[in-house]
């Protein structure tokens, strides 16, 4: 404690960030009480949120030091730091979901460019599995699929004793890994002995191989459909 | 996260469905839920008692317009109040100054040197900065290695000395080279 003190007096830091593991609950608020004391922290940053069933550190901190959460963390991975906003904590807690929090998780994987030649691929009616594999990806990068879920409103609640895999994908990803590029361009190409091959490569048997691909022409024959509607038809994500 | 106090609020506003209005009778079990609610999260009783008791009253005597029912005007104060409660609006981070410094500090094992890359993270890639960790763990060697692993994995440089055991003159020497 001494030494943080004394680097504290010898750098002064235009930010002194106090991290405290959040599960600890009443722990957490006691030792921030005794870190600031000593070395008058700036702000907190709460850890592990991702198991924290409770939230008595989230909501006792501000009150006891008077120093603001200004980041809160949950899990390994280097992009699942977020600011905390008090707003959308509380509203998350009253299962209203997140919706700006989803949002913004979604814009900063969006790449305008690529939108717009996905939206000009399905009008056309070319959509391919290399997109589909691209649009799979894209979700994964926003993060857990769980937690995504939670921030849709209502949705939370009716999910949490279901157990969401975020391996749901990997079939079809290692399915379509196994295509050639000719074939993900050309879904119409896969022969028997295309799957064949492609069953070998993904571990899955040709039955699901088939199973995949009608689910595949379902979602083009949608996308068509879509097309053909008055107005455009534009998918309203699609916007912009 | 925070689901066993979401389940528990919920259900403490229940108690409201049907009642017209909000009356110091009706109200007086939502209150005494949401309390227990926020105790069973491990909150402070102190904190808990003020919360509830600012929730009650703003609650009674609020008029409740025909479109909105008590339950659900209920949930808009309690909303309103953890807001105030966790800090109102979100706090600003300040990374002015050449350079800027941030120490940070906590207990062993609460997440310092991933949230440090993490943050290391969010400060290149959101904030166009290009950060230098510094080591200042001196009792732990192993803390440098994972910062270094850390480190490289953002993509951005890090400082340490390993056989220095001042860790004030380790901060020092790395703003210099931060300035450098």
């Amino acid at each position: 404690m001494k030494e943080v003190a004394d680097i504290k007096a010898a750098v002064n830091p235009t930010e002194i960030l106090f991290v405290v593991d959040s599960m600890t609950g009443q722990d957490a608020v006691n030792t921030a009480k005794a870190f600031n004391d000593r070395l008058d922290f700036s702000g907190v940053v709460l850890t592990k949120l991702d198991g924290d069933t409770r939230g008595g550190a989230a909501l006792s901190i501000k009150y006891t030091v008077n120093k603001p959460i200004k980041f809160v963390s949950s899990g390994e991975k280097l992009d699942t730091l977020d600011v905390f906003y008090p707003e959308r904590m509380a509203q998350r807690i009253l299962g209203m979901g997140d919706i700006t929090t989803l949002v913004e998780k979604a814009q900063a994987q969006y790449d305008e460019v690529q939108a717009k030649k996905l939206e000009k691929k399905i009008r056309k009616n070319q959509f391919d599995f290399q997109d589909f594999l691209d649009q799979l990806q894209q979700i994964k990068k926003m993060g857990n699929l769980k937690d995504l879920m939670g921030m849709i409103p209502g949705v939370g609640k009716a999910i949490k004793d279901v157990d969401i895999n975020d391996d749901a994908f990997k079939g079809i990803e290692a399915m379509i890994s196994s295509m050639t590029p000719y074939e993900r361009a050309n879904p119409d190409s896969l022969t028997p002995s295309r799957k064949q091959r492609i069953a070998k490569g993904s571990g899955k048997d040709i039955a699901e191989i088939n199973a995949f691909m009608k689910q595949f022409e379902q979602m083009k024959q949608m996308m068509k459909m879509m097309n053909n509607m008055p107005m455009g038809g534009r998918l309203p994500g699609m916007r912009r | 996260m925070f689901q066993n106090l979401s389940e528990k609020l919920e259900s403490a506003f229940k108690n409201l469905k049907g009642e017209s209005r909000i009356n110091d009778l009706n109200i007086a079990n939502t209150v005494k839920d949401i309390r227990r609610a926020l105790i069973d999260a491990d909150v402070n009783f102190k904190i808990a008692k003020e919360f509830t008791d600012k929730v009650k009253d703003k609650a009674v005597g609020e008029k409740v317009i025909n479109a909105i029912s008590p339950g659900q005007l209920m949930v808009k104060i309690v909303q309103d109040e953890l807001t105030e409660l966790m800090g109102g609006t979100e706090a600003a981070f300040n990374i002015t100054g050449n350079p800027a410094v941030i120490l940070i500090a906590g207990l062993q094992g609460s997440g310092k040197t991933t949230f440090t890359g993490k943050l290391a993270n969010y400060l290149k890639s959101q904030k166009g900065k290009s950060p230098l960790l510094v080591a200042a763990d001196i009792y732990r060697p192993a803390a440098i290695d994972q910062l270094t692993v850390l480190a490289e994995q953002v993509g951005v440089d890090i400082y340490s000395e390993r056989e220095n055991k001042d860790a004030v003159a380790i901060a020092l020497n790395a703003i210099k080279e931060a300035k450098a």
